[in-house]
């Protein structure tokens, strides 16, 4: 694995006049696993969108190892390619199997042969520990396993980053372990991640650094014990007694 | 057999041949210019989504009786001719085109938004997006209004009387007129049975199909 930098400078985001980020500046290094936390609505989930631009941003800049992909005449989607992302409410394609949703993209985007894709989507589901549901649909899987799919068909494409948007929000407690599981060894990989979460067992564990973002901004953030330890800002604090509670 | 129904089982059997045919190119037609104008309905473009909306509202908001008129007997006033089939195929495919714009429209976007931005963030561009992720979706969710419309269509096809295309309908009711004046009996029932029994044996088999594709997809 090569790169993984991640750099936004002085991003701005609105919806019409709603400005949902109001200049972030951030940059998360090669293999840091980065946390963000904070209220709803407060732009956590957008900040993340914006990063591969899902979200195009309205100002300001993203740079993807040291390349701003914001600039015009970047290709997108080759862009995107090197970036994956896990979605709270999975994604999964209804319409192919486990192996097919993970084959499909190297399969269409990389002319990688059916042989090979297949073999490598075995290993990866094996790793996520659904070796035995490559041929299951989407809706023969419970949720937990459905986000084990979903993570694994980021993989397939080997991206230098990974983002997580709420990964384990749309599941029942029982099976939000073993989602945070394969985050935990992808972690241990040396994987850049992002991850926007309400996990803060997780973001304690295994958050090189935590971000809180509130009112469209980064309000706080540092090593993940102290912020949540030791939080200085009283919006920190006032979200932080809610959510720990 | 009585002797009158040879000579009018083949005119009707032409008069047959005639609706099938002019079913076969309305169906095509329409679903070829309808899938057209429903992705067009679902292009980011406010412009292009605007002109098909209008054909698309006034074709599907006119009674076809009334378009079919009106290709008929107004448009040559402007000195465009139009032979009957022609103008029943093209009455019948601008009713048809608008409708199946309108279920390729909402099949698309009923697709779930999620599916579109996995594509995205896997690297799929939106004409890849469509292909291999919304349109399979999108396809499947069609189906079963599609082959409604299309037993929809085949019934409208026998509204082509009425600007006097010689289709089953109409060489039926020939035929009926023709017995009773040369014969007095009008044998009425008989040959409209035959024809209401042809409507139903094409459109039955379709109309399960599509109840069939309904029931699959839940």
């Amino acid at each position: 694995m090569t790169g993984g930098a991640i750099e936004l400078r002085g991003v701005h985001k609105a919806f019409g006049d709603v400005e949902v980020l109001r200049g972030v500046d951030l940059t998360v290094a090669t293999g840091e696993v980065l946390v963000v936390i904070g209220p709803s609505g407060g732009g956590k989930s957008t900040l993340l969108r914006c990063v591969n631009l899902l979200e195009p941003v309205t100002s300001g800049q993203v740079l993807l190892d040291g390349e701003d992909i914001t600039a015009p005449g970047v290709d997108l989607d080759q862009v995107r390619r090197r970036i994956g992302m896990v979605f709270q409410q999975f994604n999964l394609f209804p319409h192919l199997s486990a192996l097919d949703n993970l084959t499909l993209a190297p399969r269409k985007l990389l002319r990688t042969a059916r042989a090979d894709a297949e073999q490598r989507a075995h290993t990866l589901l094996e790793r996520v520990g659904l070796a035995d549901k490559a041929a299951n649909y989407p809706r023969q899987l419970s949720g937990g396993q459905q986000q084990r799919v979903a993570i694994a068909r980021a993989l397939m494409m080997d991206p230098h980053v990974m983002l997580f948007d709420e990964v384990t929000s749309a599941l029942d407690p029982e099976l939000v372990s073993e989602v945070l599981d394969v985050m935990r060894d992808l972690a241990g990989s040396g994987m850049t991640m992002l991850c926007v979460t309400h996990e803060m067992g997780f973001a304690r564990e295994l958050g090189d650094r935590l971000v809180f973002v509130d009112g469209g901004v980064i309000a706080e953030q540092g090593p993940p014990a102290t912020v949540l330890d030791e939080p200085r800002h009283d919006r920190t604090r006032q979200f932080l007694r809610k959510v720990l509670r | 057999m009585p002797a009158w129904v040879g000579p009018v089982a083949s005119y009707v059997g032409q008069g047959l041949v005639t609706t099938l045919l002019l079913s076969l190119v309305s169906i095509a037609a329409s679903v070829l210019l309808g899938v057209v104008a429903g992705t067009l309905l679902t292009l980011p473009s406010v412009a292009v989504r605007a002109v098909v909306r209008v054909y698309v509202e006034i074709w599907r908001g006119l009674p076809i009786i009334i378009t079919l008129f009106f290709i008929f007997f107004v448009l040559p006033v402007i000195g465009l001719d139009v032979d009957t089939f022609v103008a029943a195929a093209v009455g019948l495919t601008l009713w048809g085109s608008a409708n199946v714009a309108e279920v390729v429209r909402g099949a698309v976007q009923s697709v779930p938004r999620g599916q579109s931005e996995a594509g995205a963030a896997l690297g799929f561009g939106w004409r890849p997006r469509m292909r291999y992720v919304i349109l399979p979706q999108a396809t499947r969710r069609a189906l079963p209004p599609l082959v409604g419309l299309v037993v929809n269509l085949t019934q409208q096809t026998s509204l082509a009387a009425v600007i006097g295309l010689l289709d089953v309908l109409e060489a039926s009711q020939r035929s009926i007129e023709r017995l009773t004046l040369s014969g007095g009996q009008t044998h009425a029932v008989e040959i409209l049975g035959a024809v209401l029994l042809v409507f139903f044996v094409i459109c039955l088999p379709l109309t399960v199909l599509s109840r069939r594709l309904e029931r699959r997809l839940r």
